[in-house]
């Protein structure tokens, strides 16, 4: 059965983590996801900093649709790859696989899987069209993301708990 | 590509004739991204006698190595494309390309004032020839207009 965009219902919100780029670098991520064109999509926004959040490494913003075809795609802009459509491939629920071609040929591959309530495992890799497919090989960019929400105040410190430390 | 389409940024709405007779209203919501690298657009037509919607889109206009427009973009009629910019007059953005089914879309967009006229061609792949009819629309800025130079 093809997913639909309300499979995803349940990863609207913020999300964020501390992961690795693909080129090892430690890095600060940032994603949101939100319904789109009256829920007939899935808008996904994606941010990759450098720890001092100063540098943008990657920023992704995409809307997951239906092709009149029945398929799921998203459609995107990349700062590294540029304009991008990625098809979602087949997999399990609560997984989010996307693959595809950059219009300069760069394999891309993006997977969220949903590892346990309120957390995501994010995982991207691309490689130019000079370079062999190695699954084992190929670096990946991953990061366990979290569902980021609001500080509310907690209840008021004990004075006497400050009187004895 | 913020420079050349600043003026461009903001909620337009205005009227819009089909290709098979009927009309709607067509907004189009254009946001510069990531500090200026791409501009995203979002679009959506509805009927003018109820209200109903009749389509909705999304895309991107970025620059290509070359500095030509490309224009990914998605329309819940016709699906996915990247349209790339073909020659046109100054002012005037025309992207054309391939969509499902052997079909090709050519778009003209273009902002004179307080005004944004976009005209679409839905056209069979494999002829030179083709007089299917245009969409046309002219929209008005809501909100306040840009400044060109601020």
């Amino acid at each position: 059965m093809n997913a639909t965009v309300s499979d995803y219902l349940g990863w609207v919100g913020v999300w964020t983590g501390i992961g690795e780029t693909q080129a090892g670098q430690p890095t600060l991520i940032r994603s949101t996801f939100e319904f789109a064109m009256d829920g007939n999509g899935l808008e996904m926004h994606f941010e990759a900093w450098d720890p001092d959040v100063n540098v943008l490494f990657h920023g992704v913003h995409s809307v997951l649709a239906r092709a009149p075809s029945g398929m799921l795609r998203a459609l995107g802009f990349s700062t590294i790859h540029g304009p991008l459509i990625l098809e979602l491939m087949p997999d399990d629920a609560g997984v989010m696989a996307l693959s595809g071609d950059s219009q300069t040929g760069n394999r891309i591959s993006v997977t969220f899987v949903e590892e346990a309530p309120d957390q995501l495992l994010f995982t991207a890799f691309w490689r130019t069209p000079d370079q062999p497919f190695s699954s084992e090989a190929t670096p990946r960019m991953t990061c366990t993301l979290k569902r980021g929400s609001p500080w509310k105040p907690g209840p008021p410190a004990n004075p006497r708990d400050s009187a004895s430390a | 590509m913020i420079r050349r389409f600043r003026t461009w940024l903001g909620t337009w709405r205005g009227r819009i004739e089909f290709t098979d007779g009927r009309s709607g209203i067509m907004q189009f919501k254009l946001s510069s991204i990531f500090s200026g690298e791409a501009i995203q657009v979002e679009t959506s037509f509805i009927s003018s006698e109820d209200g109903r919607p009749l389509n909705r889109g999304w895309g991107y206009l970025s620059l290509d190595a070359s500095g030509q427009v490309v224009n990914n973009m998605y329309s819940s009629e016709l699906g996915f494309a990247v349209l790339k910019e073909s020659p046109d007059d100054p002012g005037v953005l025309s992207v054309s390309g391939g969509l499902s089914g052997n079909e090709i879309l050519d778009v003209a967009m273009s902002v004179v004032g307080d005004e944004f006229t976009v005209s679409s061609h839905r056209r069979e792949g494999y002829s030179g020839h083709d007089d299917r009819p245009r969409t046309y629309a002219v929209m008005k800025r809501i909100g306040l207009t840009m400044p060109e130079n601020p």
